[in-house]
């Protein structure tokens, strides 16, 4: 959650720092858990080849696990 | 010395990291700016997918007995239709106007939740290219919007095949339904508690409940809609997979099951769908008229708690879309006066926003024009719909091209004029340019003649008794010149979107610049660069009113000296 209110700046902290004090991180887990989810769902489509299904689910997990442990 | 001078060297031709490069940079994002403009421009290529089916079903239905579409592409055109056009162009458009304005409208730094913000995107970019990408498979959805259950079961009553497939659905077509439409809930879930929290709990100091700008306030209320209605549609979609694919019989009559469960779990979830897709336009147009009229909203209270009102009574109207199934004279009676009180609320607002405008000094640019569209556009929808709440009319026009004409004023003449207000009105903000302003007007006259054009005459051909969604007619009925008139008003539209188009890309080429406040508007999103640097605010403000750039530009009058609120 973003939780920096930042009330005021700093006394000589120029923009830049502000920007990358303040921005929310970037994360490509957003991308991977939403592509593994599509994945997962072409895999009940594609039922006569249930390893779709199946890689799609392992990766959803692995999403999870990796966005849960990513350091902010 | 010589090892110093390698390892720099080395540091020196380091290879960029993905979300340095200027791709990469959009595809990690969790900006909440940049993530509204990705939900924009994907909803618009959806905009103009569901445009091109549009003007298909026209072609078809120009003339009797056509034949440009077979009546198997007909039946996956005209429902795709309907689901891009919801899902994919206006509840994606909102969202990202939302993700984009209402952080900063309420002065915070970006939404509360930037990742899962991100994921909701992604999800809308790949469940709507799941969805579409059942076209090239010659199985895309087909029976309808609203997939009404048996039509949607994998095999007919009592057998394992679809026979002659008039009874069910044998394909995958609604499987991608059902499966899209699961992914897209869930991406709306995601956005949904984003906005609630971010509204709730990152307002700058000062900004009560009371004090946040209409359009944060609709947001707010949409969202909550779609926390409580999505579930619904979740459990009949999940519902209806089981049936064709676990041999579970929740919709089949001849099983003990009851197809009409489905359309109650549907249109409990379908009929605040409808609030979903205008409630924030009813925000946009909150925040336009006050700015072209030069005057503080006209009972902002009563706007904002309508909206509530609205969102309350959404629930309790859903089967007046099932009059025509036999219900209890007991519940016609109740959908019909519930469906009668709504409208109440909805004149609330209109007459709200015609009090703000009387008196004004009005400034009739584009923002304004869409504005003032969506009033008339929409109180035609407003009206028919309020005709389709007496039971005994229902009946004699259900599933006829009146329904058509009336959802279509809605979420057109309505939804769409809103959102165009929308991107007219923050576009400077956006991206620092004013849109060119003569033809933004040449677009508006064109849908204004455009939507009237298309969507009148379905009201006389519903009464003459077309039935919605009919893949041709023959020419003795006396249907073939509305019908042409409907067609030549689509291609008109199509023109207006193409005009839309070009005024874009002339603008992000060579467009005026707009400076900060081109409009000279009221609330905090204009007190920033345009467009915003990516920390919002240098400086998070403190808000004393209901308008608090407004106090800022003019000390001496600001409302917070006489405020009441």
């Amino acid at each position: 959650m973003v939780e920096d209110r930042g009330q005021s700046k700093k006394p000589g902290a120029s923009n830049e720092a502000i920007d990358q004090a303040i921005k929310p991180k970037q994360s490509y887990w957003p991308i991977v858990l939403a592509a593994s989810l599509t994945l997962t769902l072409v895999g009940v489509i594609m039922m006569s080849h249930p390893i779709v299904f199946w890689v799609g689910v392992a990766f959803v997990i692995v999403s999870f696990i990796g966005w849960g442990i990513e350091r902010h | 010395m010589a090892t110093r001078t390698i390892t720099e060297g080395v540091s020196i031709a380091r290879r960029r990291r993905l979300s340095e490069t200027y791709i990469g940079d959009w595809i990690m994002t969790t900006d909440h700016k940049k993530l509204g403009i990705m939900y924009m421009v994907t909803a618009f290529f959806f905009f103009l997918v569901g445009g091109v089916d549009a003007l298909l079903i026209r072609t078809q239905l120009a003339q009797p007995n056509g034949k440009v579409l077979s009546p198997e592409v007909y039946n996956q055109i005209f429902t795709m239709h309907a689901v891009t056009m919801i899902f994919l162009f206006v509840m994606p458009t909102l969202t990202g106007l939302g993700n984009y304005i209402v952080p900063l409208m309420i002065g915070a730094r970006d939404m509360a939740f930037p990742r899962l913000n991100a994921f909701g995107y992604w999800v809308v970019l790949f469940g709507g290219l799941f969805l579409t990408s059942s076209f090239l498979f010659g199985a895309a959805p087909n029976a309808g919007w609203f997939a009404y259950a048996p039509l949607t079961e994998l095999s007919g009553p009592g057998t394992t095949s679809c026979g002659n497939a008039v009874l069910c659905t044998p394909g995958p077509n609604m499987d991608f339904w059902a499966l899209g439409i699961l992914m897209l809930g869930i991406s709306s879930i995601a956005g949904s508690i984003n906005f609630v929290v971010t509204i709730l709990k990152l307002r700058a100091p000062g900004m009560t409940i009371n004090r946040m700008p209409l359009f944060t306030w609709m947001t707010l209320i949409t969202a909550f809609l779609l926390l409580f209605s999505l579930p619904s549609v979740t459990m009949a979609s999940i519902l209806i997979l089981l049936d064709r694919h676990l041999g579970t019989h929740f919709y089949v009559a001849g099983f003990g099951g009851d197809p009409l469960l489905w359309q109650h779990l549907f249109w409990s979830f379908g009929h605040p769908e409808v609030y979903i897709l205008i409630l924030p336009a009813f925000g946009i147009i909150s925040e336009v008229l006050p700015v072209f009229a030069r005057k503080p909203i006209f009972g902002y209270t009563f706007i904002a708690w309508s909206g509530v009102a609205i969102g309350f009574l959404s629930f309790t109207v859903w089967a007046h879309h099932m009059f025509a199934v036999g219900l209890p004279l007991v519940a016609q009676a109740f959908f019909a006066t519930s469906t009668t009180l709504i409208a109440i609320p909805t004149a609330v607002k209109i007459f709200n926003w015609i009090g703000t405008i009387y008196g004004g000094k009005l400034s009739f640019k584009a923002p304004m024009l869409f504005a003032l569209g969506f009033i008339a556009m929409f109180l035609i929808g407003g009206l028919n719909g309020a005709a389709l709440a007496i039971v005994p009319f229902d009946y004699q026009v259900t599933d006829t091209y009146f329904v058509v004409a009336h959802l279509h004023y809605v979420l057109f003449g309505g939804t769409i004029f809103g959102i165009f207000a929308g991107i007219f009105y923050w576009f400077p903000k956006i991206t620092g340019k004013l849109m060119n302003e003569r033809l933004a007007q040449v677009q508006f006259w064109l849908m204004l003649i455009g939507v009237n054009l298309t969507f009148f005459p379905m009201h006389i051909l519903g009464l003459l008794g077309m039935p919605r969604r009919i893949y041709t007619y023959p020419g003795n009925l006396g249907w073939n010149e509305l019908n042409l008139i409907a067609t030549i008003g689509a291609f008109t539209l199509g023109v207006a979107i193409l005009v839309f188009i070009w005024n874009f890309v002339v603008t992000l080429r060579s467009g005026e610049a707009a400076g900060t406040d081109p409009w000279n508007a009221f609330t905090l999103e204009w007190d920033t660069d345009s467009p915003p640097k990516p920390y919002n605010f240098l400086e998070i403000p403190t808000v004393r009113s209901r308008r608090p750039f407004y106090d800022k530009k003019n000390p001496e009058t600001a409302d917070w000296k006489a405020m009441t609120h």
